[in-house]
């Protein structure tokens, strides 16, 4: 790609990846530094990289750096100081539906999360994904699978989001 | 069958212990040790000598360490549903996901559930700084470069005084008060004229300068030296550093091959861009300096420098002396 795709890419991207990772971590500024690390990635490959991968170039730099930085911070900091991000969201005493959704997230691992974030946000394809997340498809499937049920248990039924 | 004596008999005894000697020479080693009674011949169960593990040790992590399997945890009914929703069944499979949905009405719920549980990224969340993230394009671009060479040059001529070039006979009469007009010309930077990086040497064109100057830039002795694109942190690290003053002797280094031409170092670039106004730098990017783990630019140490070096005004005010005639010998 040129100079010149890798600033298109700026706009048409980094607001996709920006809200994948937030959505997966919770933390706006460790957010921004990681949208940040993956452009400044991109930009030292940039004449590298197919601008029509670029798009999936920047969220598997992404999500391999929201990896890392989860990993880093469960060594240094333990589960004391860590948010535990695994937890429900509060205890079952929800508003509305989002906070339902926002809860059955949070009780995902951040694998599944990612891979399903990455299957609604971004409508990537299970091969896609596990491109990705470095996964198997079956096992990105059988998360996907796994979270739309679980989502389905913790709803109950249709009537509770009409 | 080897003799047992009294340099053997342990190994002898050792197989008996753990049940590998044979009748027959269990009945030897019988034999041979009432024969011998001052040998140690504790016969002892070799059992209570190995070292068994501790039971109560286990390891906890088992779970992680399985694969997920074909779903088992999923029936075929869910299977049916949500992969109804996720557009994921073959043909077969969707026929028999419909005729589901048509005879059981919770079936249909519950896929019309599975259908609307999709998260949805908030289109009101966006990454705040964008314009950030982009590579602004070089405001000196190679060809900008080139003018600055030409420039630069100049004011080395003028400034240590080298004031007569021997041109060769080219027929092209050379005015030196052009050459500053024309110059003058392309020392205006134009931020917004560039667009893209440029990188290709060969691109370099001369079409932007006029006859004269052309000729009188191609009997400049300009560096030889491929010009090297120099990342924002790299003129931040040599801005940081007592700048060089740009000399005549510093450019006069080697040859004037017009694709080799350039002659800005890689401390005159920034010399240079310091002395453009600070909202007008940006950098040319160099991805091996990138991986050399060169740290990011700071803009504000370069504005910082912006009194220490300003061949663009002393080019400048060469400039104006040959337009007001004190040098009169430069090209004439």
């Amino acid at each position: 790609m040129t100079a010149k795709e890798y600033n298109k890419s700026v706009e048409a991207y980094a607001d996709n990846v920006y809200r994948f990772i937030l959505s997966n971590i919770k933390d706006e500024e460790q957010a921004r530094d990681i949208v940040q690390d993956t452009y400044e990635r991109l930009w030292m490959n940039y004449k590298k990289v197919d601008v029509n991968k670029v798009r999936s170039y920047l969220f598997t730099t992404a999500h391999n750096r929201m990896i890392d930085m989860i990993r880093k911070a469960k060594h240094t900091q333990q589960t004391d100081e860590t948010p535990d991000m695994t937890s429900p969201y509060h205890d079952d005493q929800y508003s509305d539906v989002s906070e339902v959704l926002e809860a059955a997230l949070n009780e995902l691992n951040e694998t599944q999360r990612s891979v399903l974030l990455l299957r609604d946000y971004e409508s990537y394809s299970y091969k896609e994904i596990a491109e990705i997340t470095k996964l198997s498809e079956s096992q990105v499937k059988v998360y996907i699978y796994r979270a739309r049920l679980a989502m389905k248990e913790k709803i109950g039924s249709i009537e509770a989001i009409i | 069958m080897t003799r047992i004596n009294k340099h053997n008999y342990e190994a002898y005894l050792l197989d008996f212990m753990e049940g590998n000697l044979s009748a027959e020479d269990a009945k030897a080693l019988e034999a041979f040790l009432n024969d011998n009674p001052q040998l140690n011949a504790d016969i002892f169960d070799p059992g209570d000598l190995k070292i068994k593990p501790d039971t109560s040790i286990s390891f906890d992590k088992k779970t992680a360490l399985k694969r997920d399997e074909e779903m088992p945890e999923f029936s075929k009914r869910e299977k049916l549903l949500i992969g109804l929703a996720e557009d994921d069944l073959n043909e077969d499979e969707k026929q028999e996901a419909q005729d589901l949905l048509s005879s059981d009405a919770e079936a249909f719920n519950d896929f019309e559930l599975y259908r609307k549980l999709k998260f949805k990224a908030g289109s009101n969340i966006s990454y705040p700084d964008k314009e950030g993230l982009k590579k602004r394009t070089p405001v000196v671009s190679i060809r900008q470069v080139q003018y600055i060479s030409i420039a630069a040059v100049l004011a080395g001529l003028l400034a240590f005084g080298l004031l007569k070039l021997n041109l060769p006979d080219t027929g092209v009469s050379v005015n030196s008060q052009h050459v500053a007009q024309n110059i003058d010309k392309h020392i205006v930077f134009d931020a917004e004229k560039t667009s893209g990086i440029e990188t290709d040497l060969s691109d370099l064109s001369m079409n932007k300068l006029d006859k004269e100057t052309q000729v009188a830039y191609n009997h400049l002795p300009v560096a030889n030296r491929q010009i090297r694109q120099t990342e924002q942190s790299e003129a931040e690290k040599f801005v940081a550093e007592p700048m060089p003053r740009l000399s005549a002797g510093k450019i006069q280094t080697g040859g004037n091959d017009r694709s080799t031409l350039m002659a800005m170092t890689e401390r005159e670039i920034p010399a240079f861009r310091s002395a453009l106004p600070v909202d007008d730098i940006t950098y040319v990017s160099n991805n091996s300096d990138k991986n050399r783990g060169i740290n990011l630019p700071n803009r504000s140490q370069i504005q910082n420098n912006l009194d220490k070096f300003k061949p663009i005004e002393q080019l400048r005010e060469a400039k104006n002396e040959l337009m007001a005639g004190n040098v009169r010998s430069l090209f004439d």
